[in-house]
């Protein structure tokens, strides 16, 4: 790139960070006027009241299964979709196209958005979550199947077919062979990804803990609240170290070379959950179905949109950009010094890693939309704390995701700039930083695409973007409005991450 | 710049590397050092610019015996001895000119350019000087590519470039050619030649491949078996008796030797 372009680019970069800074009121004074209701908030807090904690359990029990079931059922639409969305498996161009679009668009909606619909739509309840999770399960696991069987190596397919074996053979141990352990990793990300979700979806009514979370806040009990956060937050934790492992387990099965240790391990897993799943939440394959006319008759109420507000939803559409914009911004700031200290390679004393470590899993396993809902009480409702919300929230990630880059570092070049004779210094700038800062970039990038679909939906607490009209939309029965603003979002959302993915090909 | 290398030893745990070595390279030689994998070729090149401390003797550049405590020594040697390597070692995310540019990271600096390099900012001479060594390796057009879209040979090329920005009186290789195929191979070593006859630059290479050795490159070779050295002449001179000594019967290892478990 033309140095005079990259230059232009980075001013007009500091101008639009400046800017929704600004649009969604970030302020210092906000946080340090806030400091005293959050004193008070946690003061309330405490003692966490526990006393309803057979309802906890049971609740959580209902929630973890929607997320259960919706990534089982997911995962059996996903497939089909993923092998013949697969631009080296697929029968045609024009199946090829029409799947790879149709995953798209499912994307480009927050999973929230969807339990919104459902709940509209079919019934207050756990059904509507778990329709919900099902739908956008789809469009993240066939995308991200399509990429495992992308990546196969058609060579062996060509060497099976060459026996004369028949296509079942040919799919079971040329294609599902290879494909299998990326498909397996996925799901498993997913099914930890899918039971997060689960646990706000109640804020809109979709069932799971959620909804009575968010009834006790309205009811300013603040100590029954604390109770369910620390509940959440030691499932999620769980759920989330278990999930590493297990796809730990499977990425890199010459680690742990006991196969028979692996399986069991697996098969623990998954009995475990699926004993959880069948015991609070028995599936209404029934009623799920005979849901999903009813979500068409609402579908058809959508129609047609009422264009009459574009001009403030777009405004409101903006604002939401900018606060994806800030807050990324704001979480890579936060990121950087907690990427260096749980590298391995940067020597940092253990205990001082541990805790960082503890931290960062703590801030990735509680989902956005509770962080929104408590800072909501302590900096106002306001864009700013969907800002903080997300940034708190994407840390936890981007953290990681430096950490592992720093520890991928080539050693290779820093021996040659240490024969020049180089200053530590030069080193540290000229090996070291020149050699993460593309993938920090691409990493960022990402988060941002991620952080617009999240800011979408910080409205739904007040905080912030067009997520607020959004659900005043729905709960004023104004349908067709409700239809124009998902539009806006499905259109702003795929046009970001088109943008996003473009530059991050580049860099990588 | 003389090269004296004096009774020069170096153990790794128990096993002897160097043993007893001594050596002299006029200024503007063109040497070759072979030998078996872990015949000690690497470690005596890597204790000429300091990576590696010997245990017993010394190593004499210039004149100068080379105090290998001094960080501040070390990286003034550093910055006249420039090291090219077998895999590149290059940045690969960035791009051509910001790895030319590297080598010129030793160069002493005045406060001021010294931040403003430590920041990314080379200065125009600077610039203007890689991108005339990269005419000299046949690279100017890809200046401002990234390196991970290049070929082997290419990527080399810029690893020599960068070098050269040392202007260096002595060029450490370490099997520059192991991982190019022959031809390309070839070229990185006629190019070596070309910087050797412009500039009188001594050349010292460690090499693995045995067709590349000729006096077209090279004009001493010295072979190490064992950490020890065990044969210092004209690449002529070597003899199959003399390349057995080195790497024992090549014939038979290939044939009857069977490999291990792995």
């Amino acid at each position: 790139m033309n140095k005079k372009v990259a230059y232009a680019l980075w001013a007009i970069a500091f101008f639009v960070v400046i800017w929704s800074f600004q649009i969604s009121q970030v302020s210092i004074t906000a946080l340090i006027e806030g400091y005293q209701y959050g004193i008070d908030l946690i003061k309330e807090m405490f003692p966490p009241n526990f006393k309803n904690f057979d309802t906890i359990v049971e609740l959580l029990g209902e929630t973890v299964a929607m997320g259960v079931w919706g990534t089982i059922i997911g995962t059996i639409i996903s497939l089909p979709l993923g092998f013949l969305g697969a631009r080296n498996l697929a029968p045609n161009k024009i199946v090829y196209v029409l799947i790879n679009e149709f995953i798209n668009i499912l994307r480009s909606i927050p999973d929230i958005v969807y339990a919104l619909i459902f709940v509209v739509s079919v019934a207050v309840g756990s059904l509507a979550g778990i329709l919900a999770i099902i739908f956008a399960t789809i469009g993240l696991l066939t995308k991200f199947y399509i990429e495992s069987f992308e990546s196969i190596d058609m060579k062996p397919i060509e060497a099976i077919k060459s026996t004369g074996s028949g296509y079942v053979y040919m799919l079971r141990h040329g294609i599902f062979e290879q494909a299998l352990s990326l498909i397996s990793n996925y799901t498993l990300y997913l099914l930890d990804h899918n039971i997060r979700i689960a646990m706000v979806l109640g804020l809109v009514g979709a069932g799971g803990i959620g909804m009575e979370l968010y009834g006790e806040l309205r009811y300013f009990n603040y100590d029954k609240v604390a109770a369910m956060l620390i509940c959440i937050l030691i499932i999620l934790s769980l759920i989330d170290r278990v999930s590493n492992y297990a796809r730990e387990i499977i990425l890199h099965s010459s680690k742990h070379n006991h196969e028979y240790f692996k399986k069991t391990f697996l098969a623990i897993l998954f009995l475990a959950l699926g004993t959880v799943a069948i015991i609070y939440k028995p599936l209404e394959l029934g009623s799920l179905i005979a849901g999903l006319p009813r979500v068409y008759e609402t579908l058809a109420g959508f129609f047609p949109l009422d264009l009459g507000r574009i001009e403030e939803f777009g405004f409101l559409m903006l604002e939401t950009i900018a606060m994806a914009i800030a807050a990324t911004v704001m979480a890579i700031v936060f990121s950087l010094p907690l990427g260096f200290v749980l590298a391995k390679n940067i020597k940092v004393n253990t205990p001082t890693r541990v805790i960082v470590g503890e931290f960062v899993n703590f801030l990735r396993a509680m989902p956005d939309l509770l962080f929104a809902i408590i800072l909501v009480s302590i900096v106002g409702l306001s864009p700013f704390a969907g800002v903080l919300a997300i940034a708190l929230h994407v840390t936890g990630f981007l953290a990681k995701f430096y950490a592992e880059t720093i520890e991928s570092i080539d050693e290779k070049p820093i021996e040659a700039l240490t024969s020049t004779g180089s200053s530590k210094l030069h080193i540290l700038y000229h090996g070291y930083f020149k050699q993460i800062v593309p993938l920090f970039h691409s990493y960022n990038l990402y988060m941002l695409d991620r952080n617009v679909r999240a800011s979408t939906t910080m409205g739904l607490v007040g905080a912030g973007g067009i997520g607020f009209e959004l659900i005043m939309s729905i709960k004023l029965f104004e349908y067709q409005q409700t239809a124009t603003i998902i539009l806006l979002i499905i259109i702003v959302v795929s046009i970001i991450s088109k943008v996003s993915s473009y530059f991050r090909k580049k860099l990588v | 710049m003389k090269i004296e290398i004096r009774n020069l030893s170096k153990k790794f745990g128990d096993q002897k590397v160097l043993d007893d070595i001594n050596l002299t390279i006029k200024q503007g030689q063109k040497v070759a050092f072979i030998g078996l994998s872990g015949s000690g070729k690497t470690t005596l090149m890597r204790s000429i610019n300091g990576f590696v401390t010997p245990d017993v003797g010394e190593i004499i550049v210039d004149g100068k015996k080379i105090d290998y405590r001094s960080k501040k020594e070390v990286k003034e040697l550093r910055a006249k001895v420039a090291m090219v390597y077998q895999l590149f070692n290059l940045i690969e995310r960035t791009t051509v000119l910001h790895n030319v540019l590297t080598g010129t990271l030793g160069k002493k600096r005045v406060l001021s350019e010294s931040v403003a390099v430590g920041m990314g900012f080379f200065k125009k001479s600077d610039k203007k000087k890689a991108k005339d060594i990269l005419e000299f390796v046949k690279l100017a057009d890809k200046y401002d590519e990234r390196v991970d879209s290049l070929s082997g040979g290419q990527k080399q090329r810029v690893a020599i470039a960068r070098a050269l920005m040392q202007e260096p009186k002595i060029l450490l290789a370490d099997e520059p050619t192991a991982n190019l195929d022959i031809k390309t191979g070839k070229k990185i070593l006629k190019l070596f030649s070309k910087i050797n006859e412009k500039e009188h630059t001594t050349t010292i290479t460690v090499i693995h491949q045995l067709e590349l050795i000729s006096e077209k490159y090279f004009d001493r070779v010295i072979g190490l078996s064992n950490g020890k050295l065990i044969f210092d002449g004209h690449p002529d001179e070597l003899t199959h008796e003399i390349l057995t000594s080195i790497y024992g019967d090549l014939e038979s290892s290939e044939d009857d030797e069977e490999f291990g478990d792995e």
